[in-house]
């Protein structure tokens, strides 16, 4: 067996708790110097939906990750200036903090969800301030790892400052010894998860030693510093991941999960220069509430924290030369392929020869051609006696040339039909720079031609190229790696089959367009089936089957391809807002990465801020409608929405569930878009 | 090598004259399925029951199934007055009450039962199960006789039996005990559905080795799904992180003693995951209360209306089996 007959991308995901082995090969670099805030002082908010790379770039705080990478000979992949930190956190699952409110502490409900949120601040400061006691031990004992930033003589004397403070009101008095402070923070800990369990009470000098959230944090950070356990300019960073657990969770009631939401923001709040708070979440799940603790004021970004949303960064803008993500593409392709097939991944652009620029990728006309193979010019450009001949037998004889070109001249000629007259049809076509080639006409109509042609010619579109792979990652470096490794499967399937001589290297020769578009349509249906297995995630793939099922009926049904942008809707922001939680749903969608949302510059008179969603790219090849963004898309009212939700079965506190097809007719017939001119 | 321990279970009927004649305290479901009842029926008459308390458990609101399941929890609760039950034994729980709540059921269970209790897991969720069982467990000598029956049924829906599950969140009363080390394994029991299994075994620390049960014997149909979902789970785990392990889909001592040969009687840590059959859910649960071990789900939040139909039948009697976790004092399970 050679190299090559394996899968580089068998080991999909380096994500929460990774085999740092792996994570060490593995591990792309590229995204940290745009990521920078991220392991300087400073709290910072990482945003990013699900699987676009926030685990990842926290994981460079864990202390074992630097472990790893010493370990394996590995130069660790941050600024020399910017390694010397002490990195903690905590997991809101594993530490059972979210069980906080689950049981009564006092006889009082009423009291009890004052004192709740009080309590929940008391053990993140003992769960955090343990980890910290753990890393700093973690990084005494290997003090060539960790570049001796921790002086092990001088954990004693730390331990005995910390353990006075006033800050703990006594609770770990006499605790000066190291090990002795952390038994004493275990004790609290254990006690909390004791109670919580229902195998003890709360113990009363717990409830009379309730911590200020961050105080002690910040206290710890002083006393490392002051007993010279770590010098003065060494930053402190507490990772805090998956912060949504506090506010988008059954687990807990909302009142309460908000509350809890705002004393973390009251620990950001604190502009405490002693720590910095890296907070790890989903996307539009942080603008939720910005409300600190106990008082009316907001958490204000620069000031209070810098934000680094990960998908403003990978994903493509207007302009192509800004756009990072084919880069990341191409590091985090290289480091796996490399992983497997050692020396025989050299040179650049690994992904284009894989996947194909130009020479492996068939032309949009050439797409055409071999969907038709077994179609008629009459089925695919839906032709008919009522046409005038010198139309048919133009559109005839030019579908056996280039069909894509004619059934782009036919949505032409259409265009005028549907404008009321037939001033178009009235003109003799001809192939000398007709207006259906002009640049930008035929570009934003060429993906929903082929759709067209496909559907008619009964095949399946079909996706390939490096291009259209980057396009269908909409940049979530997760959605490439299994895209890629679906493809490989596919061309080592292939491979295996053939005699040993006729066998190609990916790397050299390529992948066949035709074996891309098998893997593709894989993963495709892999991401869809993907949809259901998150959270909450039924409701979600239910309505995206329908948003799925209802651009494709739009786009195929649009013969004069008037409306090639929809393959996706917008809304008034101010109709969106009476629905908070349709807001919500569309946003939690984009959070998962089922819809992608960005705000849309409207064309219509009133100029009303509006957003725009789109399924994810990658859902294309399932539904067979076109990735691209191309045109305007289906300017949508609310009821249209409520009806889509409806026909999903999806019920949304405060939305109607009854029949609200009258309400959704009403509002397609008053559909701005068809005021708009194309 | 250890000798071989025998804990008694198999049809009711075979195992109810194993205890001595006691009058019963009975807790179980109203549940949407015909089966959820079908415990408590074949007991009444065959056995003398004192408390009894049937907990009824609401799903969220659901435009899917919300009427469906309104409907056919209305029909269960009918048939249960007409079989003979009383309409106040019937308590209404939300899906996602709060574990005091759940607690709080169990305490005024125990004040008023009798020390003999049976325990049905028929339509119970583990989310309510989970606790209520480990409370009974650690009621001390307040109980001499506790059983768990569970009814098989006819059949089960061919559709997805459960959707929009929760995030990955300890059961009630299992978050484990956290001055221990972090677990060796995850022993993740599979079922028809895998629920977000899958990024859990994704996202694992690499130092937890991943040990799946796949519930065999079972009947073709079910094994067939389970096996849909061990492939999936495999697909794509390094194939040496990964194993394998039959139980009995039936035989709660079975998985138990897997467990504890996995943990090396308990030496080992382990994290468990109950997707799969309810037997083997007990087996988790019986284990976890005896080991302090943390359990892990993901909960749905809504239920298949016809999840099941019908009572399976072996030989002319019910499929509902008992196993019997303590008589006249004595308990059968220990690690």
């Amino acid at each position: 067996m050679t190299d090559l007959e394996q899968n580089p991308f068998q080991v999909l995901y380096v994500t929460d708790s990774p085999d740092p082995r792996i994570f060490v090969a593995l591990f792309s670099a590229f995204p940290i110097r745009f990521a920078q805030q991220l392991f300087q002082p400073g709290n910072v908010i990482l945003r990013g939906t699900q699987g676009a790379g926030k685990s990842m770039l926290l994981n460079l705080l864990k202390p074992e990750i630097r472990v790893a990478y010493h370990s394996a000979g590995e130069e660790f992949p941050l600024d020399i200036d910017a390694r010397r930190f002490i990195g903690a956190g905590m997991n809101l699952t594993r530490s059972g903090a979210l069980d906080i409110g689950q049981r009564p502490v006092t006889a009082s409900a009423h009291e009890d969800e004052a004192v709740f949120p009080l309590y929940f601040g008391d053990f993140l400061n003992y769960f955090i301030v343990r980890d910290i006691l753990r890393s700093v031990d973690l990084m005494a004992k290997q003090p060539r790892v960790f570049e001796n930033v921790v002086n092990p003589s001088r954990l004693d004397r730390f331990a005995s400052a910390l353990s006075s403070e006033d800050c703990w009101f006594g609770f770990l008095e006499g605790r000066d010894r190291f090990s002795t402070l952390c038994r004493g923070v275990d004790r609290r800990i254990a006690a909390y998860r004791s109670f919580h369990q229902y195998n003890s009470s709360l113990t009363d000098d717990i409830a009379t030693t309730k911590t200020a959230v961050g105080e002690p944090i910040g206290k710890l950070t002083d006393c490392l510093r002051s007993s010279g356990v770590i010098a003065a300019d060494v930053p402190v960073y507490v990772r805090i991941d998956q912060l949504e657990r506090l506010y988008r969770s059954d687990v807990l009631r909302p009142s309460l999960g908000a509350q809890y939401r705002r004393v973390i923001n009251k620990a950001i709040g604190m502009r405490d220069s002693r720590v910095s708070y890296k907070i790890g979440t989903r996307t539009y799940a942080w603008d939720d509430d910005l409300t600190i603790f106990g008082t009316e004021d907001q958490l204000e970004h620069i000031r209070d924290f810098r934000s680094i949303t990960l998908d403003e960064l990978l994903r493509r803008g207007e302009s192509k030369k800004t756009w990072i993500f084919p880069e990341f593409v191409e590091d985090t392709f290289r480091k796996r392929v490399r992983h497997v097939y050692k020396g025989l991944a050299t040179g650049d652009d690994l992904v284009g020869r894989a996947f194909g620029t130009q020479h492996l990728v068939p032309s949009p006309s050439e797409s055409a051609r071999r969907y038709v193979r077994i179609g008629s010019a009459e089925r695919v450009l839906g032709i008919d006696g009522s046409w005038p001949k010198v139309w048919i037998d133009f559109l005839t004889a030019q579908f056996e040339r280039d069909p894509l070109q004619a059934i782009l001249a036919a949505a032409w000629a259409r265009q005028g039909l549907a404008d009321g007259g037939n001033e178009r049809l009235g003109i003799k076509p001809s192939s000398d720079n007709p207006p259906w080639g002009r640049e930008y006409w035929r570009k934003e109509r060429v993906r929903q031609a082929l759709m067209q042609i496909a559907a008619r010619s009964a095949q399946r579109l079909q996706w390939a190229g490096k291009d259209s792979i980057l396009r269908l990652c909409g940049g979530n470096i997760s959605i490439c790696l299994s895209i890629c490794h679906e493809v490989w499967d596919v061309y080592l399937r292939a491979d295996r089959r053939k005699p040993p001589a006729e066998r190609r290297n990916p790397l050299i020769d390529g992948i066949d367009a035709d074996l891309q578009a098998v893997g593709i349509y894989t993963a495709s249906a892999y991401w869809h089936s993907k949809i259901s297995e998150q959270p909450k995630g039924d409701d979600r793939e239910r309505f995206v089957n329908v948003l799925g099922a209802k651009f494709r009926k739009w786009l195929l049904e649009d013969a004069p391809m008037s409306y090639p942008g929809r393959n996706g809707f917008s809304l008034a922001n101010d109709e969106l807002g009476q629905y908070p939680a349709i807001k919500r749903f569309l946003q939690d969608a984009a959070d998962y990465g089922d819809l992608f949302e960005a705000p849309h510059t409207t064309k219509e008179k009133d100029r009303k801020p509006r957003t725009k969603w789109y399924l994810s790219p990658i859902l294309s090849p399932y539904f067979q409608i076109p990735e691209v963004h191309t045109k305007e898309p289906y300017y949508a009212r609310i009821t249209d929405v409520i009806g889509w939700l409806a026909e999903s079965k999806v019920t949304l506190p405060g939305v109607p569930t009854g029949d609200v097809k009258h309400m959704a007719e009403t509002s397609a017939e008053d559909d701005p878009q068809r005021r708009l001119q194309f | 090598m250890e000798s071989m321990i025998y804990r008694p279970w198999g049809i009711l009927d075979w195992v109810l004259p194993r205890y001595p004649t006691a009058t019963w305290s009975f807790c179980g479901s109203v549940g949407t399925e015909e089966r959820s009842i079908a415990s408590i029926d074949w007991l009444r008459g065959r056995a003398s029951l004192g408390l009894v308390r049937m907990l009824r458990v609401l799903d969220p609101p659901s435009a899917q199934y919300g009427a469906a399941a309104a409907l056919a929890l209305g029909r269960r609760q009918n048939d249960y007055i007409a079989a003979g039950g009383a309409a106040e034994d019937v308590e209404d729980h939300s899906l996602i009450e709060s574990h005091d709540a759940i607690v709080q059921t169990v305490n005024r269970f125990l004040d008023r039962c009798t020390p003999n209790v049976i325990l049905d897991v028929t339509s119970l969720p583990k989310r309510f199960f989970f606790p209520i069982l480990k409370l009974l467990m650690t009621a001390g000598n307040r109980l001499q006789n506790l059983l768990v029956t569970y009814t098989v049924p006819a059949t089960y829906t061919r559709d997805k039996l459960a959707g929009n599950f929760n995030d990955w969140e300890h059961v009630p009363l299992f978050a484990g005990d956290y001055s221990r080390p972090p677990p060796d394994y995850l022993v993740a029991a599979v079922g028809f559905e895998a629920l977000g299994l899958q990024d859990q075994l994704d996202q694992l620390n690499a130092s937890v080795r991943i040990r799946l049960l796949l519930p065999f014997p079972a009947p073709p149909s079910s094994f067939q799904r389970s096996w849909t979902v061990v492939q999936r789970l495999r697909e794509r785990l390094q194939p040496e992180s990964v194993e394998l392990y039959r139980c009995d889909a039936k035989d709660v001592s079975d998985t138990f003693d897997r467990l504890r040969s996995l943990s090396n009687s308990g030496q080992k840590r382990v994290l468990l995951a109950p997707f799969g059959p309810k037997p083997m859910s007990v087996a988790m649960c019986v284990f976890a209360t005896l080991t302090d071990s943390e359990v892990f789900y993901t909960q749905p939040m809504v239920y298949h209306p016809e999840y099941s139909s019908g009572v399976s039948e072996v030989r002319g009697q019910k499929e509902i089996y008992g196993y019997c976790l303590k008589i006249e004092g004595k308990s059968f399970y220990a690690v």
